[in-house]
Parts: structure tokens; C-alpha cells; sequence
């Protein structure tokens, strides 16, 4: 089997991209991937492009060959939807298909338009990630189903509010250099704990903003690489996809996400490392509690310690194992489609030493990345390492 | 509803639809019901957790709630004990004076959210359901 590099990576500005199509954002994205790579873009043999609400935001089905086509790719081309995990799911579709043997080139990513809605009409079309019929019928959105996961983790655990300030203050201050982050700039915790509330315990520092922007990452065979003499010093080593009940009702576990377990279990067997060998991550942090319940599937911290990582230093800059280096979802933005692609680009930046904050992980060789949708019904997780 | 059919004077609904829940071979209880339980079996019965009490396991107030839900929207998930069996669901709590592991009673509702508002279809499902009210 052979292994997948990284050979390029892009991202457009995350934001507010007034009336720009959506088509407009992934081309950006997707040329800014492909000038990385140093790539021929007749030699892409497939897109693999994640989306979510694409057919409410601009009324776009069938949007896979329309993206293909705005980034010049005459290749087939499949949109994934796992909501938030969308392209998280995309980049793994492309690793199994070089993996197989079936692609040695392949476009990954995703994009969404948000700010087309607004606010009201933008958490709404979140919320069909969601139990139509026993979640949405009663009113629940996606704050309000994390502050509910956010309460029964303190009921078990322990934990509050200012411990989820610190969360929300570390991502917000790693954004400050990231030239694609929504928000570069800092906030304190008091300025998180007078925040109005969304959903008890979730205030508004505590949840990720409406964001638009795309990602696009190039990935390439080894034998590939070597043929065409790219410059792609980072590897993706493990896949792994969690699944469990939709509803967070049906669940055992209200306060752990099992489905993010899973996928960090499949990802490290698939790449033979362990939880200490991780010198940095990337987590789906929606809200803030989210990053507490990732770290704690990841591995990175132990169960019921997830809460106070960020305040204890742990996953801060200079802790032993920094988490959202980018500024996460809270600070770089989450549009929701192209996340998970966004975290493979950050992650590669972080370890080829070409993020604003691949200082803080000179020595890094081994990343994370963690991608959820809903309430983590659904997560991927991708494991990078840097290439011997 | 504002003909009065699916509800009473004293406001207890005298037609109001099961709380259905399914129940399999191994006694295992879920809410909704599945087609299928555990280990692939069929529902051999249904429950009606209108009948029951429950205990709050989580609970949340939403002040930032969408078009056509009310604000706040009091929302917890509660457990069932169907003679020994647990079982869980969510919805809307009647009030916010209430604490984990406080004891509910399910209350029947109409309308749990208007359903022309917003980007809802209204045809697209039955819009009534249960809230959550504390026992005293």
C-alpha cells in the first residue's frame, strides 16, 4: 500500500465573503492548493469535496462537478455531506483512493456559504444535522445540544464556566498571526464569562462563529511524488471514522463522544502511534466544551480532564501538547463543509514549519486532526507525520 | 388547536396520541422506535412513556432560539424507568425551575414550535409532542 503525502495545501480567508459563490471560494482555494503542490492540474485524477448546506444556502445541488469545473479539474468529482465532517470524510475518501490504487492525484476539501443567511436562518439549516422529528421538532439547536452536553459533563466531571473561558481565550489568542483567521484577535476570560448566554452553560465566546471559506489539499502517491520530484515532506499515516446514534437522546453517553474515540482508535492502529506520540492538534472545537470531550477521545487528556487542559497550560502554546494552533473553529471560523479540510491544510503548515505558529512546534512530528458532525454522531480522524 | 378538540377545560387533552415507545425481545425499551433493536431484533410491543415519570439527565434554557421556537426554550433529555428498564428522550421542559436528577412528568402539547416559520414545511410532519413538567 502505498503511502499519501501532502503536496499542497489552501485556504481563502474565512469569514464574512459578502456575495461571493460559493463556486468563487473553493476556486480560490483550490488554485491557491494546486500552486502549492507545483502540480499539472490535467494530471488530477478525482475531487473529492465536502459540503453541508449548500442546497439551502444558494440553492446548489450536484455541486461536486460545478466546483470541479471553478478550479479548472476535468476529473470526476463526489461531494461528501457528514454536516460539520464533511470534508474531514472528503480527505478520507482521497487517502483510500490513492491507497487503493485507483487515484495517484486527488483534490480534497470543501466549502460553505453562511453569511447569505442570517443568523436565525443560518442556525436553523445547521440544526437539519439534527433529529428532524425528536431534536429540531422541540426546538433544539445545535448551542442549545451542546450546552446539554456542556451540563452533563459538569454534572460527572465537575468543571465550569471559567473553564471553558480558558478554552476560548487560548484559540482566540493562537488566531492572532493566522493570516486566515475570522477573528486575529484576543479576548479574556472575564470578557467570555460577562458574554450574554446562548444556551446555559454556553455563552457567546463559547461558540464558534457563521462563517464562509473553503479548503482544498493536494494529495499524492509516494510513487507519485518521487516521479514528478514534489516537495511534500508531510504524510498522512492513519484514517479513522467513528459512527453512533444521531440523537444525542439515544446516546449512553451524554457527556463522552464514542463515535471520536472510535475514529482516534481506528487512525492510531492504522498508523501505528499512540496518543503520547502526538506533538500537536487540530480538534472540532464548535464550542468550547467540544475541544474538552475531543482531547478526551483523542487520548491527549484523560477522561474528565479534558475541561481544565486549556487552563492548566497543557494545550496552550508552550504546553506539552498544543490543541488549535490555528485558532480552532471558535477564532479561525467554522465553515461548516470545509472545515475538515482546513484542519489537514493548518496541520501541514504546522509541521513543514510554515504557519505563523510552527514555532511553538518546531520539533513536531506527529499531528492530529479531529473533525466532528453534530453532536459527533459522526467524527474523522486523520493522523499526519512528518515523512523520514 | 384553537378549536378545542385535543384538549379539555381543565387544559388535559382528552385524545392526545401515545408517547410511543418500541420494546424488544430482550426487554430493551427505545424512544422513538426503531426498526430494529438490539441485535437486529423487531419490536415484539410498544409503551406509552406518557404513563411514566422521568428523571432529568441534562437540561439546558436556549436564549438564542430560532424563527418560530420559543424564547427562552427550556430543552432536557430525561430518563424513563419503565419497570426497571431505563430509557431516554428529549424535549421541552415546562419550566426552568428544575435541577438534574429532579423527577418529570410528560405533558401533552399541540403545537411544540410554529411550523410556518422559518425554513420549516408544514406538511412535512405533525408539529405536537410532549413537554416535561416538574412532579411536586
Amino acid at each position: 500500500m502505498t503511502s499519501v503525502r501532502v503536496a499542497g495545501v489552501g485556504l481563502t480567508p474565512f469569514g464574512d465573503h459578502g456575495d461571493r459563490a460559493g463556486r468563487d471560494l473553493f476556486a480560490e482555494a483550490a488554485a491557491a492548493a494546486i500552486d502549492d503542490a507545483e502540480i499539472d492540474r490535467a494530471a488530477v485524477d478525482q475531487l473529492a469535496y465536502g459540503n453541508f448546506m449548500g442546497a439551502l444556502a444558494e440553492q446548489q445541488g450536484h455541486q461536486a462537478p460545478l466546483m470541479a469545473e471553478a478550479a479548472g479539474l476535468d476529473c470526476p468529482a463526489t461531494r461528501y455531506e457528514e454536516a460539520c465532517a464533511s470534508a474531514g470524510v472528503a480527505v478520507k475518501a482521497a487517502v483510500e483512493a490513492i491507497r487503493a490504487g485507483t487515484a495517484d492525484l486527488v483534490v480534497a476539501g470543501g466549502m460553505e456559504r453562511m453569511n447569505c443567511l442570517d443568523t436565525g436562518e443560518a442556525t436553523e439549516a445547521l440544526a437539519i444535522a439534527a433529529d428532524e422529528l425528536y431534536e429540531v421538532r422541540a426546538g433544539m439547536t445545535f448551542p442549545s445540544a451542546y450546552a446539554l452536553m456542556a451540563q452533563a459533563y459538569f454534572d460527572r466531571f465537575g468543571g465550569g464556566r471559567a473553564d471553558l473561558a480558558h478554552i476560548a481565550v487560548k484559540n482566540h489568542a493562537n488566531a492572532v498571526p493566522n493570516e486566515y483567521a475570522q477573528y486575529q484577535r484576543e479576548i479574556t476570560v472575564d470578557d467570555a464569562l460577562d458574554a450574554p448566554p446562548v444556551a446555559e452553560p454556553l455563552h457567546l465566546y463559547d461558540a464558534c462563529p457563521i462563517t464562509d471559506g473553503a479548503s482544498a489539499v493536494v494529495l499524492a502517491s509516494e510513487e507519485y511524488v518521487t516521479a514528478n520530484d514534489l516537495d511534500a515532506p508531510v504524510e498522512i499515516t492513519g484514517v479513522g471514522q467513528g459512527g453512533d446514534r444521531l440523537a444525542l437522546q439515544d446516546r449512553d453517553a451524554i457527556a463522552e463522544t464514542p463515535a471520536a474515540t472510535e475514529a482516534a482508535e481506528v487512525a492510531y492502529a492504522d498508523s501505528g502511534i499512540t496518543a503520547a506520540d502526538i506533538d500537536v492538534a487540530e480538534v472540532h472545537d464548535c464550542f468550547t466544551i467540544a475541544e474538552a470531550m475531543a482531547l478526551e477521545s483523542l487520548g491527549i487528556a484523560d477522561s474528565g480532564e479534558g475541561i481544565v487542559a486549556a487552563r492548566d497550560g497543557k494545550t496552550t502554546p508552550d504546553g506539552d501538547c498544543p490543541v488549535n494552533l490555528s485558532g480552532g473553529l471558535k477564532a479561525k471560523g467554522h465553515p461548516v463543509g470545509a472545515t475538515g479540510g482546513s484542519q489537514i491544510a493548518e496541520l501541514t503548515r504546522l509541521l513543514r514549519g510554515d504557519h505563523p505558529n510552527s514555532e511553538h512546534v518546531a520539533d513536531a512530528t506527529t499531528g492530529v486532526a479531529h473533525n466532528a458532525g453534530g453532536t459527533v454522531a459522526s467524527a474523522v480522524v486523520h493522523v499526519l507525520e512528518v515523512a523520514e | 388547536m384553537s378549536d378545542g378538540e385535543n384538549a379539555t377545560d381543565d387544559g388535559e387533552p382528552d385524545d392526545q396520541p401515545p408517547m410511543e415507545a418500541a420494546r424488544y425481545p430482550d426487554g430493551t425499551i427505545l424512544y422513538p422506535p426503531h426498526p430494529l433493536g438490539p441485535d437486529g431484533a423487531e419490536p415484539v410491543g410498544t409503551v406509552d412513556l406518557s404513563e411514566y415519570h422521568a428523571t432529568v439527565v441534562t437540561w439546558t434554557s436556549s436564549t438564542a432560539t430560532p424563527p418560530g421556537v420559543r424564547e427562552p426554550n427550556h430543552l432536557g433529555i430525561v430518563e424513563f424507568d419503565v419497570d426497571g428498564e431505563a430509557v431516554r428522550a428529549i424535549g421541552q421542559l415546562t419550566t426552568d425551575e428544575v435541577e438534574i436528577g429532579d423527577t418529570v412528568e410528560p405533558v401533552y402539547v399541540p403545537e411544540l414550535r410554529d411550523p410556518d416559520a422559518g425554513i420549516r414545511e408544514a406538511e412535512s410532519h405533525s408539529w405536537d409532542g410532549y413537554r416535561f413538567r416538574p412532579v411536586e
